[in-house]
């Protein structure tokens, strides 16, 4: 074990969690030294998100995606047709080469001396390379391509990418949410890989620290009926699921399922977890708002309902409910939201809304306007999370404020373990378990030297710490 | 250029069109948001796309399409009356306190008329203070069709936001437009 | 017969008029070197060249970047 930082007071960076008090220390939140250690222990090393296959479907597509606080190129090679990522810095003095948010190239070309690479990130060329009065053609492009991603793994369509060589892999990353995932990236038809992404990211920044929203939401049921009280009480008739309720109700025999907040210690991933105790899937429930759409979706999911016939689907979230993978992204059957930190006190969430590759016009379009009035800044929704996650962080920072810690215990000691989902806490839906495990992750990868300290590749490790 | 009109009868519409414009923008900023509802026709496309920062000359890809990708706003009156149920309700936390918007209306500018229908250019820069210390600005270009109304003068039928941002800079866009 | 068109690559129009320089223009370089453009990537830096002549021996008959500036001539 390493205690890395040495700030104030000369505490060890675990003592700023106090498990048995169920606190976390506000330090954690609002010191710009914890904020870079993170980005050089956490961001550096887990698999992050990129972005969505479907936003580069031609050969020479990119899209300019974040992996923390840098961005990354992520291309469609001309040739092999294979993804690849890149960090989007000059190798000759580190200008951004790519300025575009997307299109399609065949280099990229460096504005500054005219450094160029290829699809694969090869430097191809340079201004002046062969003068007789400057490179004289010595310049050896083979050891000066643009840095590529460790590794890069493309998920049912899903874009990952990891700097750290030593990482496990993907699907061990996720261990038991792998088949979770899978299913949020299904059709609603229960087709692998069966989504679309609308284009383009959708992008927002936020005064705040990237924890603030990215270890509490999806997984915190109780701010629910405060935060968005308003939505509730404008009777948003346009909401999913406002229908739903109704529809419930009248089921005769519900379909056997239980609700729970789950937590990861070991991985950090969790949130809201349906666990469905019998084959198929739960009747379709009317629940939107625009004419015709239900229509289709409740034949989609009575294909799906043949597909898993023998079968027990994987547990997600329902509903209005998510799961998050460690460090900050939020997953939807149909959606994916995750938080890009810039700096402590600011963080930009972006967010790729998603619908079956085959739905017709109708279909894409309900979903795409829904996912507009209910998302990010102006979404009915969102807002209201944007304000209160805002303002915790000024709130938080003061002298006095930061000496101070956040109650993390709700639910504390209440969890236990699931055969379904090995390794993971089960516990009541409205605790705060999943955001515990968040910060058993976070510790972990807060002192570890390298990934050897880090589960899955140290296969003993034991992270939880409360 | 509209060359149907003679030049006094254009001078008395763009007025007219100043004063519904200026009116919208008065009753946002004096919270009367059900006023400002009314002068919204049934049949209302409101529309914000996003901007992307594209290459020299494929300004078609700049703006998000209307009908295929994520646009700010791309939503009738429906929608909106629901964000006004919202934020009269007095819980909807990053309006309450409220905000002190205001809405600068210029460059008002005819592009058309046909019958009842007149196309009309402006620019818009709304200024928002809340809580002690937080400013954010909206600053950007509006296509407008109007559609002549006996009641309210005009009813506004379809609105094109031009939002000179990239990146959504502020955390939330609680206003219109 | 006439004069193969030279493509003007200088003054404010340069830029724009080598971005869309055609596949099959005839290209000469500074260092004596010539060939055909194969693409143009449309950056306003670069052109794909495949080599007829060439100072160094082993690109003739291969692909290569050339920066714009190092383009003596653009023919039709
Ligand atoms: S920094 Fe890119 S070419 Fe010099
Ligand atoms: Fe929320």
């Amino acid at each position: 074990m390493v205690a890395i930082i040495r700030a104030r007071g000369d505490r060890s960076i675990r003592d700023y969690i106090d498990p048995e008090r169920g606190t976390v220390s506000r330090e954690l939140y609002v010191n710009p030294d914890i904020f870079e250690q993170e980005m050089e222990q956490i961001f550096q090393r887990c698999w992050l998100f990129l972005g969505h296959e479907s936003q580069i479907p031609n050969p020479g597509d990119f899209i300019i995606s974040r992996m923390g606080t840098e961005e990354v190129i992520v291309v469609r090679d001309r040739k092999d047709n294979q993804i690849r990522a890149f960090l989007n810095s000059c190798r000759h003095r580190g200008m951004k080469v790519v300025r575009y948010d997307q299109g399609n190239a065949l280099i990229f070309t460096c504005p500054f001396h005219a450094w160029t690479y290829d699809t694969t990130g090869r430097l191809v060329g340079a201004g002046f390379q062969h003068s007789p009065e400057a490179y004289c053609g010595t310049l050896p492009k083979e050891q000066w391509g643009l840095a590529e991603v460790a590794q890069f793994k493309n998920f049912y369509g899903s874009l990952w990418a990891t700097w750290d060589p030593k990482a496990p892999s993907f699907e061990e990353y996720l261990g038991p949410f792998t088949e979770s995932l899978r299913h949020c990236l299904q059709a609603s038809d229960g087709t692998d890989a069966g989504l679309d992404m609308f284009t383009p990211f959708q992008r927002h920044r936020l005064p705040t620290n990237w924890k603030v929203p990215g270890f509490t939401s999806v997984t915190d049921l109780t701010h629910t009926a405060m935060t968005h009280r308003s939505a509730a009480a404008a009777r948003l008739h346009q909401d999913r699921g406002s229908k739903g309720g109704r529809d419930r109700a009248r089921q005769a025999t519900p379909f056997p399922m239980s609700k729970y907040a789950i937590g990861d210690h070991n991985l950090g991933h969790g949130g809201m977890c349906t666990l469905y105790h019998q084959n198929g899937v739960p009747e379709y429930e009317e629940e939107w708002y625009e004419a015709g759409v239900d229509d289709y979706f409740r034949e989609a999911t009575a294909r799906k309902a043949e597909l898993l016939a023998d079968k027990i689907m994987a547990p997600h979230g329902w509903g209005g409910g998510h799961f998050a993978i460690f460090p900050s992204v939020m997953v939807d059957s149909w959606r994916l939201r995750w938080w890009q930190p810039h700096s402590v006190g600011v963080v930009e969430r972006w967010t790729l809304s998603g619908v079956d590759k085959t739905a017709p016009k109708h279909v894409r379009d309900a979903v795409r306007h829904y996912s507009e009035r209910f998302n990010g800044p102006v979404g009915f929704f969102e807002s209201d999370d944007m304000e209160n996650w805002n303002y915790v962080f000024p709130a938080s920072q003061g002298a006095r404020a930061r000496k101070l810690d956040y109650y993390f215990a709700n639910g504390k000691g209440l969890g236990k373990y699931n055969d379904r989902l090995p390794g993971v806490v089960f516990n009541g839906s409205y605790t705060e378990e999943a955001q515990r495990a968040r910060f058993s992750r976070w510790l972990a990868f807060m002192e570890a030297a390298s990934w050897d300290d880090l589960y899955p590749v140290n296969k003993a490790a034991d992270h939880r710490i409360w | 250029m509209v060359e149907t009109q003679n030049a006094l009868e254009m001078v008395v519409l763009r007025h007219e069109v100043e004063q519904y414009l200026f009116k919208e923008a008065r009753l946002l900023d004096e919270r009367r948001l059900e006023e400002w509802l009314d002068l919204l026709a049934e049949d209302l496309h409101y529309w914000m796309p996003m901007r992307r920062n594209v290459k020299f000359g494929d300004w078609d890809l700049e703006f998000t399409s209307m009908d295929e990708e994520i646009n700010w706003f791309d939503e009738g009156k429906d929608i909106l009356a629901g964000r006004i149920r919202q934020l009269n309700t007095g819980v909807h936390w990053p309006e309450e306190p409220v905000s002190r918007f205001e809405h600068i209306i210029s460059n008002v500018e005819l592009v058309s008329v046909e019958g009842d229908e007149i196309r009309v250019n402006s620019k818009f820069f709304c200024y928002q203070n809340r809580l002690q210390d937080e400013v954010n600005q909206f600053v950007g270009r509006r296509e407008d069709l109007l559609r002549r109304d006996p009641d309210t003068g005009f009813k506004l039928v379809f609105r094109k936001l031009i939002l000179a941002q990239n990146v959504m800079l502020p955390k939330v866009l609680n206003t219109f437009l | 017969m006439t004069e193969p068109k030279k493509y003007v690559l200088s003054g404010p129009h340069g830029a724009l008029t080598f971005m869309s320089l055609p596949e099959g223009t005839k290209i000469t370089t500074i260092y004596g070197g010539a060939g055909e453009i194969t693409a143009n990537p449309g950056d306003g830096a670069y052109v794909l060249v495949r080599f007829t002549e060439h100072q160094d021996p082993a690109v003739v008959g291969t692909e290569e970047f050339v920066f714009f500036n190092e383009v003596r001539e653009a023919t039709e």
